[in-house]
């Protein structure tokens, strides 16, 4: 379970976050959207313990994140949006890295990663024989996705996931969440793609401008409104209706 | 309808540009400046280039020490070169500790890559930017020289226009010898070797830097008398005579024959140096900036042979024996990959190790001078290289990947200090006090010298504690921006400076007075009360979270 109370965060005088109120059962997989700078980074960066709340408590699975900040960290996963990996160390090096910050077990860590390695396909020769700087952007997705569900996580907040996956570990990466979810694991996941987030999130919630401005099923947004898809649903909660005339303008602008 | 507007053209006479390009080249070098000389902030704030200002400040400080000299009756050419010297010697080795952020960033390329840009261009406003680095750091090293010098023996009023018609000269002398060096090697090697090597050419700048700084009052000591006139050979072999001796011609003061030698070395140098290395090799130069932005590119797996994978394992063993906390061992591999293969740190924390080779250097070179002072100076100043590496080794374009140290469950980041500090003890102090320890031993045979730098020795593992006890550490992640790398350099060369001149002090006391291995109980002691009490503190410290 995952709780929020009147979260809030702001950076001097500038709000990010104001005073979100949320919950999140065990096992549900939730789609998080929003614009450009509504806040939805900042929420999950305060909710892995990464930044301090300005106001307001949340909890992971009983465990405050001011109180408790390891214990949260412990059960919690995340994937960056930024991908970022230390690029000197080979994959096997980075995850026994990240293995050992989590004090997972030398022999235990092999094979987890090797289970790992084996869902993504990435070989012994791919693992040890090239620095992750020489890895593509798709290999890299894979090493950070591994690392955050080495430690065997209860919630995982994925953010961008699938950036720079292929059209077939893009596929693989959506089962692997469903299953997770299935297994009783709470997933908060991040995206600009919606129709993935339509097709894989049970509830999905919009932040806009630092509030949640929406949450329910798909369907609850379609209907309440009045969009035929979660894009067009999203496009009016997000006040970004005339985003077509905008665009047309636009052309019309750049061509003269 | 409208005409379809035309690709561009190369051909085309209209669209020619000159080369380099003044208008890429100052938009480059202000995109440059900006990005350079901002801080790093949280969001919602402006950076503040804290580092370059404490550099300045450092800079500016260190002048006005020198700045003091005419007051106790320096003559006017001595003082100019002792200046010149010390400016030669700061803004070298802060143009070699900044050339990786300023000449070499791997992102370079994503954003100008596909530019239509001139490679003369791109280096012309490289250099630029460095040249501008130079001046700023000379103006600080300068600003108060600049007056004092009017009381010089021998002087005239226009000393300050004299010595600041110069300044311009020297400042493009540095930088163009950074870059002439680094635009050669890009030129003559591939990207592999070029990575190797590039490290160790720093060394070697910071080596004959630090020397020739070193030599500079070692040779007028010897020469008696302070005029160009009569100056010792190898005097006029250093540049910064060439730049003192342009001084004392634009001074009015020195018109002979090797004083109009000197200052016209001083010009030819520094035009022929920037003119060839924008003129030949700017092509060489945007091939590797290029090189560097694409993914390193090991096309054949590495196969590891299996006595390598053997020695892996063994040192596996040995770590899992040293170090119980499984943190600290992931720390120290951590550590061991980026001192082996990263080439940005490696271009930041190698030319430390020149330290541990200037003075035994001096000592072999001027067997008048102490070989005792050598080795003392040696050991201190290896002393600082611990705080100096690990402080340098939280800088790192790598920096986003370090977040993860704030998300993974670790209540502090003493085991993640403790690996990296004794990455650095057995990978840099140790080789560099053993190489040091050899060339002493070997080069001078004072053998009864290297025994006087054991309270510095003694005390170097704590010493090695204090980056730990101010803050979280946090390795790879911050920024490297400009100034940042030279001011950590100079902070820990300053640090070196007081504790050496604490502990030299009372060693040679010691000494003297026939107490030097009561002084060395009196150590142990103090040292093995500190040690655990700066041990708890560190693991005492939770980790703070970020602020934005």
């Amino acid at each position: 379970m995952i709780r929020l109370h009147q979260l809030s965060k702001s950076y001097g005088d500038q709000p990010a976050v104001r005073g979100i109120d949320l919950e999140i059962p065990t096992g549900q997989l939730v789609g998080l959207l929003g614009p450009n700078g509504a806040g939805k980074s900042t929420t999950i960066k305060m909710l892995t313990g990464m930044l301090a709340p300005t106001s307001g408590t949340a909890e992971i699975e009983g465990f405050d994140i001011d109180r408790d900040p390891l214990e949260v960290k412990r059960i919690v996963g995340y994937v960056p949006e930024s991908g970022a990996l230390f690029d000197a160390l080979t994959a096997l090096e980075y995850l026994r890295f990240v293995a050992s910050l989590y004090l997972i077990p030398e022999d235990e860590a092999e094979v987890r990663i090797a289970r790992f390695a084996n869902f993504f396909d990435l070989d012994g020769d791919t693992l040890t024989g090239k620095p992750l700087s020489a890895y593509s952007k798709g290999m890299r997705q894979k090493v950070v996705i591994t690392s955050a569900l080495l430690h065997n996580p209860k919630v995982v907040f994925f953010d961008e996931p699938l950036n720079g996956l292929d059209a077939n570990a893009a596929l693989s990466f959506k089962t692997l969440i469903t299953s997770l979810a299935r297994d009783g694991k709470t997933i908060v996941y991040c995206s600009h793609i919606l129709d993935v987030v339509e097709r894989v999130c049970e509830r999905v919630v919009i932040i806009h401008e630092g509030r949640i401005v929406a949450d329910g099923t798909v369907a609850e947004l379609r209907e309440r409104s009045g969009a035929p898809t979660l894009e067009g649903a999203f496009n009016r909660l997000t006040a970004t209706e005339n985003l077509l005339a905008r665009a047309e303008e636009f052309a019309r602008v750049l061509s003269q | 309808m409208s005409a379809v507007p035309r690709a561009h053209d190369a051909a085309d006479p209209e669209r020619r540009r000159p080369v380099p390009d003044p208008i890429q080249v100052r938009a480059i070098l202000v995109a440059t400046l900006r990005r350079a000389t901002r801080g790093v902030a949280p969001a919602g704030h402006r950076g503040r280039p804290r580092g370059l200002l404490f550099l300045l400040f450092t800079y500016g400080v260190m002048g006005l020490l020198l700045g003091l000299l005419p007051i106790v009756g320096t003559d006017v050419f001595t003082f100019s070169l002792v200046i010149w010297s010390a400016t030669f010697m700061m803004s070298g080795m802060t143009m070699v500790a900044e050339s990786s952020t300023l000449l070499f960033d791997p992102r370079d390329h994503d954003i100008l890559g596909h530019r239509p840009i001139h490679p003369r261009t791109l280096l012309a406003a490289r250099a630029l930017s460095l040249i501008a680095l130079a001046l700023v750091l000379g103006l600080a090293v300068n600003i108060v020289p600049m007056f004092t010098g009017i009381v010089a023996r021998g002087s005239r009023p226009w000393f300050p226009i004299a010595h600041l018609a110069t300044l311009p000269f020297m400042a493009v002398f540095c930088a163009g010898t950074v870059v002439f060096v680094y635009a050669l090697l890009a030129r003559l090697v591939s990207r592999r070797v070029f990575d190797t090597i590039a490290s160790w050419t720093q060394v070697g700048i910071s080596v004959v830097l630090l020397v020739s700084y070193q030599l500079v009052p070692r040779l007028m000591d010897r020469l008696g008398t302070f005029r160009l006139d009569s100056a010792h050979p190898a005097l006029l072999a250093l540049p910064p005579t060439w730049f003192a001796g342009l001084s004392m011609v634009v001074l009015g003061v020195e018109t002979g024959a090797r004083a109009l030698a000197m200052a016209a070395s001083a010009i030819v140098t520094t035009v022929v140096l920037a003119w060839s290395a924008n003129r030949f090799l700017a092509e060489g130069y945007a091939r590797q900036v290029a090189a560097l932005g694409e993914a390193s590119a090991p096309a054949a797996p590495a196969r590891r042979s299996p006595s390598r994978r053997a020695g892996t394992s063994r040192l596996g063993a040995l770590l899992g024996v040293v170090m119980r906390d499984p943190v600290e061992r992931g720390a120290f591999r951590l550590a061991r990959a980026y001192l082996a293969r990263d080439r940005d740190m490696r271009m930041r924390i190698y030319p430390s190790l020149a330290l541990c080779l200037v003075f035994p250097v001096l000592a072999i070179l001027d067997p008048r001078g102490s070989a005792r002072m050598g080795a003392i100076m040696t050991i201190f100043m290896i002393g600082s290289l611990p705080a100096t590496a690990m402080m340098t080794f939280k800088m790192s374009p790598h920096y986003a990947a370090a977040e993860l140290f704030r998300y993974v469950p670790i209540h502090g980041t003493a085991s993640i200090f403790h690996g990296v500090r004794k990455a650095m003890l057995a990978l840099l102090v140790v080789p560099g006090l053993l190489a040091s320890g050899a060339l002493l031993w070997f080069g001078t045979g004072e053998h009864h010298a290297l025994l006087m730098g054991l309270p510095a020795l003694m005390a170097i593992p704590t010493l090695s504690l204090l980056d730990g006890v101010v803050g979280d550490y946090l390795p790879l992640s911050i920024a490297p921006t400009s100034g940042r790398q030279g001011a950590v350099n100079v902070g820990m060369m300053v640090f070196g400076f007081v504790w050496l001149a604490t502990f030299a002090g009372l060693g040679a006391l010691a000494e003297d007075k026939g107490w030097f291995w009561h002084m060395v109980a009196v150590e142990a002691v103090v040292l093995a009360l500190v040690h655990p009490l700066l041990l708890r503190g560190i693991r005492a410290r939770a980790l703070s979270r970020a602020e934005g």
